[in-house]
């Protein structure tokens, strides 16, 4: 291409990439891969004998209007339908959790529980509360959000049918029991030491925190794991 | 000219397939899949990038910044190892629907 042509086409170009500087939505990458496509179409136009005019028109006509692209590729960029469900389930989890294990550090048990209650009885306690905590704040949260999945107009059979006939969520949710079970050790630690604090001692709360929080991420990353791994959730999740 | 509908639900199948033939970049694949439909398949240009986005996001293809000849910088886009089986598996799914359609039509025209 003479080097006259060239740089009209660069200032089409730069000119069509001002249009991106108003959106915050897309990112630089996208920006420079989309004026290289716009400058190849542009070039080919004049190559085929279009005035700049025209070439620079079709090319804006054919890769379309920069909000909506914009608006595409901000879509193309989000998480698979799989972790944002798994997040929100997750943080309902974590908040659940760490609530009930608030309340247990806090002294305000609702059991019948007693810090001077022998080890396996307190063991024992310590695994109840936490597959019920596990089963009810993750299938609680999970049923919230498929529902707002079946609001969703159009689809609600096909989901449903899907839901009905997939192992994928007995699968996930399977994880989480593991990683629940796992922890679960960690909550008889946490009661016998807080069985040598006083109660409504503030001594517990970060051992809390951190098991609220470790356990939903740690069951993220094991489903992320199987996620990856087996072709039929990848299916059902994205 | 196929409609949108079906032009998008082809648009994964075609551009893994494009894909398998090796490494390139958005503007060629575009002209790649126009030449092999003798021009019948024609997307929004823009559109493309988005669903490179979600193959590369899937795992099922992956890209890399090189320099063009023109000495300009490109994003080129290659399959991964999960998407050749995307790719495969898309092909046995695609086949038994153009079988299936095939044969419907011939029986079709037989009872016409």
């Amino acid at each position: 291409m003479a080097p006259g042509r060239s740089h009209c086409v660069d200032e089409a170009v730069a000119t069509w990439r001002r249009d991106f500087d108003e959106i915050d939505a897309i990112r630089p990458d996208d920006v420079h891969e989309l004026c290289e496509h716009f400058r190849d179409i542009v070039s080919a136009r004049l190559e085929d004998g279009d005035a700049l005019a025209a070439a620079v028109s079709v090319a804006r006509s054919q890769v379309g209007q920069p909000t909506v692209l914009a608006q595409e590729m901000s879509q193309a960029h989000r998480p698979p339908r799989f972790y944002r469900r798994w997040c929100v389930a997750l943080v309902g989890y974590a908040i659940a959790h760490t609530t009930l294990i608030l309340i247990r550090v806090m002294g305000l048990s609702l059991s019948a529980y007693r810090t001077d209650m022998p080890a396996p009885a307190r063991a024992g306690d310590a695994l109840q509360y936490s597959v019920v905590s596990v089963l009810v704040g993750v299938l609680l949260i999970w049923s919230i959000t498929r529902r707002f999945d079946l609001l969703s107009a159009g689809r609600r059979m096909i989901r449903a049918r899907s839901v009905l006939g997939s192992i994928g969520p007995i699968v996930s949710l399977g994880v989480v029991l593991l990683f629940g079970s796992i922890f679960a050790d960690y909550w008889q630690w946490l009661l016998r030491a807080g069985a040598q604090t006083p109660s409504h001692s503030w001594g517990g709360v970060p051992w809390a925190l951190l098991i609220g929080i470790g356990t939903p991420v740690l069951a993220l990353t094991g489903a992320t794991i199987l996620h990856r791994w087996h072709p039929a959730l990848h299916h059902e999740f994205s | 000219m196929p409609p949108k509908e079906l032009v998008a639900a082809s648009s994964r199948p075609l551009i893994l397939a494009v894909l398998c033939r090796g490494e390139t970049y958005g503007y060629a694949l575009l002209g790649q899949v126009r030449e092999m439909s003798h021009g019948d398949i024609t997307w929004s240009d823009g559109m493309l990038y988005p669903v490179l986005r979600r193959l590369e996001r899937d795992g099922l293809v992956t890209s890399r910044w090189g320099v063009s000849d023109e000495g300009r910088r490109r994003r080129y886009y290659q399959l991964s190892r999960r998407g050749r089986e995307a790719a495969e598996e898309e092909r046995e799914q695609w086949t038994v629907v153009d079988r299936t359609l095939r044969r419907a039509w011939h029986l079709a025209d037989r009872t016409a």
